[in-house]
């Protein structure tokens, strides 16, 4: 049996009296591609946030290497997210002062690089992330596929354990959308643990372990070998499944 | 609807505008109440008490003086005051001046006041008692119901009066004039008045005189200068004359702290009202920017531009009235206050009357220029387009700068100034104006020092710690001098004399010093025995330079001496000459005693006390130190004055910093969020947002103390030209340079950092949601 690195147990959260999630257990397994599918207003960025710390639970824990980090101080949660969690947002909320190969960089040095770590780490990523010819430009003067692909690059470059993406392509088009995703998928090939939480079924189709979040509630969950190229079996396994659960 | 729903998006912005506002209308309306009631005040009192264009205090004249002064063309009519004048002791304490007594026999209506200067009923003055000056109760810590004990003969005992009460004298009754006055009953006074009139002359302490009042004619054509010359040119006034004051040098002594304070508080407004118009322009860009979205939707349903317009312009230029009214109402309480605390100083309380054929004017002039300004900074809503879905983000500049591990904070606080610097000017400017005004301030506290040392150098003839005038021959000088080594070892020694000498006609004190290197030379060299040194107001009253030749006379005989160079001493508002023994010897006498010995100690803390020990153990001397009565009440407000001014700064700088921290947090929230997705501390942010207010504050700031250091000086001493003050040099100071440099950033710094607490308080799902980048 696999040991989790992040486990949710009885997660809750509400919003005044609305209840989003409703006690949700959750494990996150190393090396796994987890995605978390539903629609609309079902809870699942409620869900990646309370998973990763960055909002409060209204009920349940939340245990990362056998801590609970729903109960951290406000200093141990932030040390958890420059050591240990990575972010992606579907806005690239990056620093619009900052040029994509600094704001890279920026990550790597609130982190624990060095100066030289950082630099040497960036500039791998610039590579990796096919950013050459955009890494000196300010984030307003790139493409929507080149400023994404960047905040990837800033929510790796201190190696987290898992790498959290709230919808990175929603506000992509479709080849942007396909670069950015490949990118996750390269990086999980690469031994990154990835929880990603979208609506698009190209996005989940990436993922070897899929869940469906309906109504702050996990209603079920797919099991899919580790994306390897276009697969018209995993994808028609995928097609089915999100029938069954009502996609 | 527009408008409420504006006022409450913008409630801190226009609670901030408003409280700058209010702020600004107080100080300057207290300035011009404090400063044209004053005038007002002092000049209707004085007329009230027959204060006449030229005032001579004389002794010994002739009764015919009056119709021979009768007799000038330019004088309208001549009236005698009659006087006595002695020597006092209150509380053990002897005064180091005489006391003028006055007759209160109903012919001169003065004002009875309470101990806090608050106008009473005219009493019926019993024999036995005596009325004084208010400021004369904080100088002796006198009472009613204390006793003074005036000396009018050696030979008999003192007459020893009462404290019944307080009255206001425009004159005598200023802490600015060593001479006091007291008001007693006509009993008293003829008794006291036979008493010295029957003791011998060596027998004699006291004196009789008078103060008469000299009017000019309406029509006549003459300068004040020029009429004081020809009364003194063709009269024998002169020869009778202790001293003598024209009615604006009596006037500038009276409102000599009123006049500092209203230019204090009117400096101060010229610094608010570029506060208020640089923090206006910087909130309304700034709003204006974060609600382009809203004014474009606006805009596409069909309101007009213009309207929008109109809505920012009824919310902020309503705010800015309602604070210039209230600042309006508020500034007449204060300048009650103010003229409350002021009595110890004047002597009376000046009545505050609201100058409303000034201040509505100035007022209506500010509206006005804020109206244009807030017209001018929110045309820029007429350009916005319609439906402008997206917000700009251009603004951020692409710079360069380095971004290091150990200096992140602070790299990234340099980072976000570089990108954003028209966002930042607002603050630097606030800091530079507060920091200039600071050290201007600063500077005159420093030049005022701990004890008023400025003020008292600045009015005496040369530096001393303790002054022993003998008035006889049986004044042991040798012993004296044993009992001050005794307190202190006496570093140096002079000798001084103040002597009435006519120069080119026109009549000044001549202060003469056996050492002449003892005068505060400002300019040329100092004076021997053919020349004398001459103050700014004694140069510019007659028109003189270095190197002029003068007609100086004393005591019916005339020398010709040449002007050797300018020196400083504002005494009598200036109106002064320094001479030496062997320059004054060729007109005047100097033997008898006239002279006053002045040492300085080497302890000059101790003078206090070794002056204390001479008056209660020596009779037939005048102790007195560098110190007047009543300094310590300038000095007391002045000091008060520099700490409210702080006070005020700092709530300005509060303001000032909540308008521009609250707005640039709001618009940066989304990007603070990302830094602390990222790790980043939200103390470290917190950190790095402050340091922004501080790097650009020490710029403002260095730039503010720049100018000060440069022109400060040059600009304080222009105004103290007007009190006698002709020289004022501070340069570097603690309180001047280093303490505004200090405080200024540090408070933007410590505010800033306040404000930003709630970068710790908010989760960063609730900080992305609150914007975007």
């Amino acid at each position: 049996m696999r040991e989790a690195i992040l486990s949710g147990r009885g997660i809750q959260k509400n919003f005044g009296e609305t209840t989003v999630l409703h006690g949700i257990d959750i494990d996150l397994y190393a090396g796994d591609f987890t995605v978390v599918m539903g629609a609309s207003g079902s809870g699942k960025s409620t869900l990646l946030y309370a998973l990763s710390g960055m909002d409060r639970v209204s009920g349940g824990t939340v245990t990362y290497q056998g801590r609970d980090i729903t109960r951290a101080s406000e200093k141990e949660q932030t040390k958890l997210r420059a050591s240990a969690f990575g972010f992606v947002f579907q806005k690239t909320h990056l620093i619009g002062n900052l040029t994509l190969r600094e704001n890279i960089r920026m990550a790597g040095l609130i982190a624990a690089l060095s100066d030289r770590e950082a630099a040497e780490r960036t500039e791998q990523l610039v590579q990796q992330m096919n950013l050459q010819g955009a890494a000196g430009w300010l984030p307003g003067a790139v493409s929507g596929g080149e400023a994404q692909r960047a905040a990837v690059a800033r929510a790796v470059v201190h190696s987290p354990a898992i790498l959290f993406a709230d919808e990175p392509t929603g506000a992509l088009n479709r080849a942007n959308s396909q670069e950015v995703l490949d990118l996750f998928s390269c990086l999980h090939r690469d031994g990154q643990s990835v929880l990603l939480v979208t609506h698009d079924r190209d996005a989940a189709l990436r993922g070897n372990r899929i869940l469906y979040l309906e109504d702050g509630r996990i209603t079920g969950e797919l099991v899919l070998p580790v994306y390897a190229g276009r697969d018209p079996t995993r994808e028609s396994r995928l097609t089915a499944w999100l029938e069954e659960q009502g996609w | 609807m527009l408008l409420r729903s504006a006022a409450q998006r913008q409630r801190g912005s226009a609670a901030g505008i408003f409280a700058l506002v209010f702020l600004l209308a107080a100080c300057l309306c207290t300035a011009v109440t404090v400063y044209l009631s004053g005038t007002d005040s002092v000049a209707g009192e004085m007329a009230r008490l027959g204060y006449g264009d030229y005032t001579v205090w004389i002794s010994g004249a002739p009764e015919s003086l009056r119709a021979e002064l009768e007799q000038v063309p330019d004088v309208d009519h001549a009236t005698v005051q009659p006087l006595l004048f002695a020597g006092y002791e209150i509380n053990g304490r002897y005064s180091d001046d005489e006391g003028q007594l006055l007759l209160a026999d109903g012919a001169v209506p003065y004002r009875f006041v309470s101990e806090q200067g608050e106008e009473m009923e005219t009493p019926e003055i019993q024999p036995g008692t005596v009325y004084i000056s208010p400021a004369l109760r904080s100088t002796f810590d006198v009472s009613i119901g204390d006793t003074i004990h005036f000396e009018l003969s050696r030979s008999e005992e003192p007459v020893s009066l009462t404290v019944a009460g307080c009255f206001a004298d425009a004159f005598m009754g200023s802490s600015m004039i060593d001479m006091k006055s007291f008001l007693i009953s006509a009993a008293d006074w003829n008794a006291m008045r036979d008493q010295i009139q029957q003791a011998s002359r060596a027998d004699a302490l006291g004196r009789a005189g008078a103060m008469v009042h000299i009017f000019q004619r309406a029509d006549s054509p003459l300068e004040p200068l020029d009429f004081r010359r020809e009364v003194s040119e063709s009269t024998d006034i002169a020869l009778y004359t202790a001293f003598s004051y024209q009615r604006e040098s009596i006037l500038s002594y009276m409102l000599l702290l009123q006049n500092i304070l209203a230019g204090v508080c009117f400096a101060f407004s010229v610094v608010l009202l570029i506060l208020c118009l640089v923090v206006l322009g910087h909130v309304l860009s700034v709003i204006v920017e974060q609600d382009r979205e809203d004014i474009a939707s606006l805009k596409s349903m069909g309101q007009s531009g213009a309207g929008i317009r109109g809505v920012y312009l009824a919310l902020y230029g309503g705010i800015i009235l309602l604070a210039l009214l209230l600042g309006l109402a508020t500034s007449q309480e204060i300048s009650r206050l103010l003229a409350s605390a002021m009595v110890s100083s004047t002597g009376m309380c000046i009545s505050i009357r609201f100058p409303a054929a000034v201040l509505i004017p100035i007022l209506l002039a500010i509206a006005a220029l804020f109206a244009l300004f807030l017209r001018a900074r929110t045309a820029q809503i007429l350009g916005i387009p319609p439906v402008q879905a997206m917000r700009e983000t251009a603004g951020e500049r692409a710079v360069q700068t380095p971004l290091r591990k150990r200096t992140l904070g602070l790299d990234m606080a340099w980072r976000e100034l570089c990108s954003n610097r028209r966002k930042y000017i607002a603050v630097g400017l606030v800091a530079g104006f507060l920091a200039l005004f600071l050290s201007v301030i600063g500077k005159m506290g420093t030049w005022l020092g701990p004890n008023g040392e400025g003020l008292m150098n600045a009015f005496s003839v040369a530096d001393h710690d303790l002054g022993v005038q003998p008035f006889n021959a049986s004044v042991p000088m040798d012993e004296i001098e044993r009992v001050i080594q005794w307190y202190s070892p006496v570093r140096e020694t002079y000798e001084l004399a103040m002597q009435s000498v006519t120069v080119d006609g026109q009549e000044y004190t001549a202060n003469v010093l056996d050492d002449t290197r003892w005068f505060h030379v400002l300019a040329g060299e100092v004076c021997d025995g053919d020349s004398i040194l001459i103050t700014d107001t004694v140069a510019s009253e007659l028109g003189l330079s270095i190197g002029d030749s003068v007609q100086v006379a004393a005591n019916g005989r005339m020398g010709t001496y040449r002007v050797s160079g300018l020196y400083q001493c504002a005494n009598g508002m200036g109106s002064n000459i320094g001479m030496s023994i062997q320059g004054y010897s060729q007109i005047g006498d100097i033997t008898g005693y006239i002279w006053c010995y002045h040492y300085i100690l080497e302890n000059g803390a101790v003078r206090d006390y070794a002056m204390a020990y001479l008056q209660d153990h020596y009779r037939g001397i005048d102790v007195h130190t560098n110190s007047w009565s009543g300094l310590d009440g300038i000095v007391f407000v002045m000091h008060a004055l520099i700490a409210v001014l702080y006070l005020i700064a700092a709530v300005c700088i509060l303001i000032a910093v909540a308008l521009a921290a609250g707005k640039l947090l709001q618009s940066e929230m989304g990007k603070m969020a990302v830094y602390k997705s990222m790790g980043l501390f939200a103390g470290r942010l917190r950190l790095s947002f402050a340091l922004r207010f501080l790097i650009v504050v020490s710029i403002g700031t260095a730039a503010g103390i720049g100018v000060s250091l440069l022109f400060g000086d040059a600009l304080i001493g222009y105004l103290f030209r007007s009190f006698g003050i002709g020289e004022f040099v501070v340069g570097f100071s603690l309180l001047g340079t280093v303490l505004p440099a200090i405080a200024v950033p540090l408070l933007f710094f410590a505010f800033a950092l306040a404000f930003s607490a709630r970068l710790k308080q908010v989760s960063i799902v609730s900080l992305l949601s609150e914007s975007d980048l």
